[in-house]
């Protein structure tokens, strides 16, 4: 009897643990699926912002259809217009139109400066990279502990707050040692119309970039698809005769 | 209290002003052309290098003094039409050195159809850019001819017809499969205008992302030009890493070479290839490495007796024998990559110790055939939008009779601005 008193706590955590799990990731793919349509095109402005107050902004069109395939055009400024990058799942390209051919980039590099990486940029669905390890449950939020599927993704662990509609409100990205290397706060919610309800401000700073702020600014959400050919290398230099 | 209402007024106001902008208007973009551009000054100083022949050819029997300067103004003329389907763009490039000096260039003029949005039919000039590497391309059948020195440099196109399939697949191990085919007029016309119908060339590549890996297979079939077939491929080994390569086998290539002061021509079969990589540390710290060994070049005691040449043109005192070993250097010797077996490294530091927007890099190309080198410093920067500063000394350096330590110039230091608008 006494080896069965401490054998049932073991045995419910054992069953229990990947019901949990289970749940959290299902929680984690309804805050994706409130933050962002299926597939959608947008438009979005960033502003990278220095202690000094200068400021540096660029302007981006979107297209992202499923879990894992965004292809981006920048319209302004002047310098990198008409410059395309696209991710495949663990695949970015970026297009010079100078250059006139697709080079691999990584996710951890940053096209535009200031405290966003590509990753950031092209975010793709949370739940496409992380499996959700713990969930904590507030009277008014929940906390998500997100740990990375696999070695190529930017951030090995993610911490997340989402508010009891499951709208997403903060992210602190952590290396694999554990330092914090940005946070994302989502603020300003707004009705983008068809349905699309979600925060239209992301702020973003970093201890490695101390003064140093970083927001993200949507325009526009709205659901479109696409066809599977216009997330190709063929198609970057030809994105611009998709905004109609 | 009116005054504090005024500054929450003005606070809420300012934000609401932060956190929206005016999306770029497709419509409009639809019904006009679009011009864009940049516009580099720039100035040239550079240290002439009076023991070499090709600066005693170029500049034969005028006394300079040792250090020469220029300055140029490069304007890039952009203009892109694009509705839904259907897309003509032009890009112009004009150098002016002044009112008596100017050059124009058409780099690309090119219409582009969506067929059915799997398929694509581009004609016109369009310049191409085959193959994975940066500072080379064995495989680059259809490039305009690269600077090693400056690759990302804007070059003219190929008059051509172009038609692309693309498929993206996703499933499994391919996910996209696209098809390029090229048919090029012949570049040996009559009159530069007419040409004959059977020396068009025709040039195809097919395209696989397989295992999260670019693979290309491409080949060039031409009555007039060498035959050459080849592949390349680039992945991404982990986040910070890519790798790339490029093999091409030629046949019939003319290769020319002096023997005896007099030139010789042999037609051969062989290969050139090269592998690389780029390296991201955590530093932010890009690192581009490339090794790129072509059978066609010149040998070293075949480049020595180039040098040789053009030496014994210089001391014959002779006019016309100067200008027949220019023209000699110019027709055959003319190609930046003239020997077999180069490496190239850039490292560049983006925005080092937080600095936002200055990169500083190093470049290195070397020749290992003779070890020569050409060594350069750019430091980009750029304060505003739209403005960019660019600072690029580099040295040549070797041996008298080697490829880098026989330039005109021991070394040149470039500084330019470019505007973008």
């Amino acid at each position: 009897m006494k080896k069965i008193s401490w054998l049932l706590p073991l045995l419910l955590i054992s069953v229990m643990g990947p019901v949990m799990a289970q749940d959290g990731n299902q929680l984690l793919k309804r805050i994706d699926e409130k933050l962002m349509p299926e597939s959608y095109e947008s438009y979005r402005k960033l502003i990278n912002a220095e202690p000094n107050g200068r400021k540096k902004e660029f302007v981006f069109y979107t297209a992202k259809k499923g879990k894992d395939k965004v292809a981006m055009l920048y319209l302004s400024p002047a310098s990198e217009k008409g410059r395309t990058t696209l991710r495949l799942g663990d695949n970015m390209w970026l297009y010079i139109p100078n250059v006139g051919k697709p080079i691999r980039i990584t996710s951890l590099q940053s096209i535009t400066g200031g405290v966003f990486n590509n990753a950031d940029i092209m975010q793709v669905d949370y739940n496409t990279e992380y499996d959700v390890e713990k969930t904590e449950e507030t009277e008014s939020e929940y906390i998500l502990s997100l740990k990375a599927k696999n070695k190529t993704v930017a951030y090995d662990k993610l911490k997340m707050w989402a508010t009891k509609n499951e709208i997403l409100k903060k992210v602190e990205c952590y290396s694999a040692s554990g330092m914090l290397i940005k946070t994302l706060e989502f603020k300003e919610l707004k009705n983008f119309g068809q349905g699309v309800v979600r925060p239209s401000v992301i702020e973003t700073h970093s201890p490695l970039y101390k003064g140093y702020l970083s927001t993200m600014i949507y325009s526009q959400v709205k659901p479109r698809s696409f066809k599977e050919e216009v997330f190709t290398m063929n198609y970057m230099s030809k994105l611009e005769g998709l905004r109609k | 209290m009116t005054g504090l209402f005024c500054l929450l007024l003005f606070g809420a106001l300012a934000r609401a002003d932060d956190y929206s902008f005016e999306v770029p208007p497709a419509e409009t973009t639809k019904e006009t052309l679009e011009l864009s551009g940049s516009l580099d000054a720039r100035y040239l100083l550079a240290k002439s290098r009076k023991g070499s022949a090709l600066y005693a050819l170029q500049y034969y029997s005028r006394p300079l003094s040792d250090v020469l300067s220029s300055y140029r103004a490069d304007f890039y003329l952009n203009g892109d039409y694009q509705t839904g389907d259907v897309g003509v763009h032009l890009k112009t490039y004009s150098g002016y050195y002044g009112s008596s000096q100017a050059d124009f260039d058409l780099h690309e003029l090119y219409g582009n159809v969506s067929i059915s949005g799997t398929s694509f039919l581009l004609l016109g000039q369009k310049m191409y850019n085959w193959g994975k590497g940066y500072a080379f391309n064995p495989v680059g059948y259809v490039n305009p001819q690269k600077d090693p020195e400056n690759p990302d440099q804007a070059q003219s196109g190929l008059l051509s017809m172009n038609y692309q399939y693309t498929k993206s697949i996703a499933s499994g191990a391919l996910d996209n499969i696209s098809v390029d085919l090229i048919l090029a007029p012949s570049a040996n016309t009559i009159n530069g205008k007419v040409a004959e119908a059977e020396n068009t060339d025709i040039a195809g590549k097919l395209y696989l992302l397989l295992w999260n890996t670019d693979i290309d297979l491409m080949g060039y079939y031409s009555r007039v030009n060498p035959e050459e077939y080849g592949f390349d491929f680039s992945r991404n080994v982990i986040p910070s890493l890519e790798i790339h390569g490029e093999y091409s086998r030629f046949t019939n290539l003319p290769r020319y070479y002096l023997l005896n002061d007099s030139l010789r021509t042999e037609n051969i079969d062989g290969s050139s290839y090269l592998f690389g990589f780029r390296w991201l540390n955590s530093w932010n710290i890009t690192t581009i490495g490339e090794y790129c060994q072509n059978e066609a070049g010149l040998s070293k005691a075949e480049f020595e007796q180039y040098q040789d040449f053009l030496d014994k043109a210089v001391s014959s005192g002779n006019n016309i024998a100067v200008s027949s070993a220019l023209n000699t250097g110019k027709t055959y010797f003319g190609d930046p990559n003239l020997m077999r077996e180069y490496l190239y490294l850039k490292v560049s530091w983006q925005e080092p110790f937080n600095m936002l927007y200055f990169t500083p890099a190093v470049q290195l190309l070397y020749n290992l055939d003779d070890q020569s080198y050409s060594a350069g410093l750019p430091v980009s920067y750029k304060p505003i939008t739209n403005l960019e500063f660019v600072f690029w000394p580099v040295v040549f350096a070797g041996g008298s009779n080697t490829e880098y330590g026989s330039k005109q110039y021991e070394g040149k230091m470039d500084l330019w601005a470019t505007f973008y608008f």
